[in-house]
């Protein structure tokens, strides 16, 4: 039997909790009307009960505790990654060493990747051969953009949360938490925290229909001092490849605006709560064409529009979705200063597909004066 | 409006015509304003029907659902589908529904854009390119676009390659920010060969 949450509180106290969502929020899930869960033994969860003042402070107390427990904590782990239908297994060592985070994320199925990390400072390493090294140089190079800056005074008016008891994941006890949209323009969030040390333990992002998009979940986890430094160095092979991803250095508030401010384009209708966090034009390599992005977040959600001029072979107007990311590209077409020009524009986000059409149709190129 | 042509449109609108009668549509439609009306309006219908998030109001919705399952109804209540139809696919009032709705549905529900072979079938207009002062082309400009890009409705290994990369580069910026284990889970697993389960954009509004 489905029930209807009742009782949920807004996300206001999260304005205080930093940046929890950057650490949460990839996988997991909720939805507008979001069916209440049974319980892990199949119970039904009854929010009256789950749902007091109290339980709902202690809700978001978790959810600040789960993102220092992504940064502080040791632990080593093997998970299940479902997008979609992919369904993989990695596993993640982290540690704090001298007060830096170092992390290895080793992709165990399919292609052998990994991903390792001091600091900042980003590196991946594949095999030769993999199909990641072409498209990646088909892509406009150089380091990313900061573009999350937190504005929990938006995300308070789009989402809400709720804690709906509790279940087992990776044989440890877990508190759940869901974070629910209070729209239908985005997905929400179900997150499993562990109850001794509020770590994620399995996270789940859910449709408006309820459907399952994304579901990260720790089968087998190892804390605090079983994790031994040797687990952090990466197993590189004969012929792997390394390859360095970049943060630009941190730009100024005022910079930030003035670079959005700057851009050509911007979407024309944007769902409640959403704004430009960033935008940049760079070229492509090789045919050097200039490809204009813009970058948008609810302080949760984010989305990227590409802007690119038409290939003089054409192009197709299309929609592509993996698990929760789904990616439109149409044209944009017209007359300009008496001649004929046309755009390709390229929306890719976790987002739902008719709210990725709805932005990407609107998106326009602003007249210079 | 021959039946022929109705039958033509209807198969074209399912997808189900073939080229030449696709071709045919789409070069009667230039001439005959009836015509570009009821393609509107079928497309209004299929994009209420399919698309909860439009906002229509839901005796609309009843009349759309009572046409397509009583057939002994159809001339009637197509008059009545027309006559309520009637405010979105007129120019001022649609302006309206568009202002309504935040002017975002233009190509997102309502409008469709078909490109064949440098043909241009138009039966809309963004208030935001006309706020920027950058006009959509219309059939009149067709003319003018034979030895425009082509907008082709079957997505090719380079269109998809071309998402792949713009998904994967978004992928990365997200995991760059983020810069937590959840967040480069996309990157690690990233698969160039089945990221692209890509359809028309045409089919994709079914």
């Amino acid at each position: 039997m489905i029930r209807r949450v009742d009782k949920l509180f807004r996300v206001s106290t999260l304005r205080q909790c930093g940046s929890w969502l950057l650490a949460t929020i990839l996988i997991a899930g909720t939805l507008i009307h979001m069916p209440v869960w049974a319980d892990d033994h199949g119970r039904e969860t009854n929010p009256d009960d789950s749902n007091t003042q109290h339980d709902q402070k202690a809700a978001a107390t978790l959810l600040q505790e789960m993102n220092a427990a992504f940064g502080q904590l040791n632990y080593d782990g093997i998970f299940s990654y479902l997008n979609g239908n992919q369904l993989t297994t990695l596993r993640v060592v982290h540690k704090l060493i001298d007060g830096q985070q170092r992390e290895r994320l080793v992709h165990l199925n399919g292609a052998p990747r990994e991903i390792v990390r001091s600091g900042e400072g980003v590196s991946r390493i594949v095999m030769p051969g993999d199909d990641l090294l072409a498209l990646e140089e088909s892509i406009p190079a150089g380091p990313f953009t900061r573009a999350f800056v937190p504005d929990f005074e938006r995300m308070a008016d789009t989402y809400t949360v709720g804690k709906f008891g509790q279940g087992r994941i990776a044989g440890r006890m877990a508190t759940r938490i869901a974070v629910q949209p209070q729209d239908h323009h985005r997905y929400g969030y179900r997150l499993w925290l562990d109850q001794q040390t509020s770590l994620l333990l399995r996270s789940e992002l859910v449709d408006q229909g309820g459907s399952r998009l994304e579901i990260f979940m720790f089968n087998q986890l190892r804390l605090g001092d079983e994790v031994e430094d040797s687990a952090l160095t990466p197993a590189t092979a004969k012929d792997s490849q390394i390859s360095h991803l970049t943060l630009a250095p941190a730009m100024a508030a005022k910079a930030v605006e003035l670079v959005t401010e700057q851009s050509q384009w911007a979407a024309g209708w944007l769902p409640p709560g959403f704004a430009m966090a960033a935008a940049d034009n760079r070229q492509k390599p090789g045919s050097g064409l200039p490809v204009s992005s813009l970058m948008y977040s609810d302080g949760l959600a984010a989305f990227s529009i590409f802007i690119e001029p038409m290939p003089t072979y054409g192009a197709a107007s299309m929609v592509s979705q993996n698990g929760a990311t789904v990616a439109v590209t149409h044209t944009v077409s017209g007359q300009l200063k008496g001649d004929d020009v046309h755009f390709l524009v390229t929306l890719v986000g976790d987002i739902p597909v008719s709210t990725a059409r709805q932005i990407a149709a609107s998106v326009y190129r602003e007249t210079t004066p | 409006m021959s039946e022929q042509l109705r039958e033509s449109m209807s198969a074209a609108m399912d997808e189900e015509a073939d080229a030449f009668e696709l071709r045919r549509v789409l070069d009667e439609a230039k001439e005959n304003g009836e015509l570009r009306e009821q393609w509107h309006r079928f497309h209004i219908m299929r994009d209420l029907m399919q698309n909860p998030d439009l906002r229509y109001s839901n005796q609309l919705r009843e009349n759309i659902k009572r046409a397509l399952q009583e057939p002994q109804l159809e001339g009637e209540a197509e008059e009545e589908l027309i006559l309520a139809l009637a405010p979105l696919t007129t120019p001022p009032q649609r302006k309206k529904w568009l202002a309504r709705v935040g002017g975002t549905a233009v190509a997102a529900g309502v409008a469709m854009l078909v490109i064949v072979n440098g043909g241009v079938f138009d039966v809309n207009e963004s208030p935001e390119f006309a706020q920027a002062q950058f006009e959509t082309p219309t059939l009149g400009a067709t003319q003018n676009l034979a030895a425009a890009p082509v907008l082709y409705q079957q997505a090719t290994e380079l269109d998809k390659q071309r998402q792949n990369a713009l998904m994967l580069r978004h992928i990365q910026q997200r995991a760059m920010n983020q810069a937590s284990m959840t967040s480069f889970v996309k990157l690690a697993t990233f698969d160039t060969a089945t990221t692209a389960p890509t359809v028309s954009d045409d089919k994709a509004r079914r």
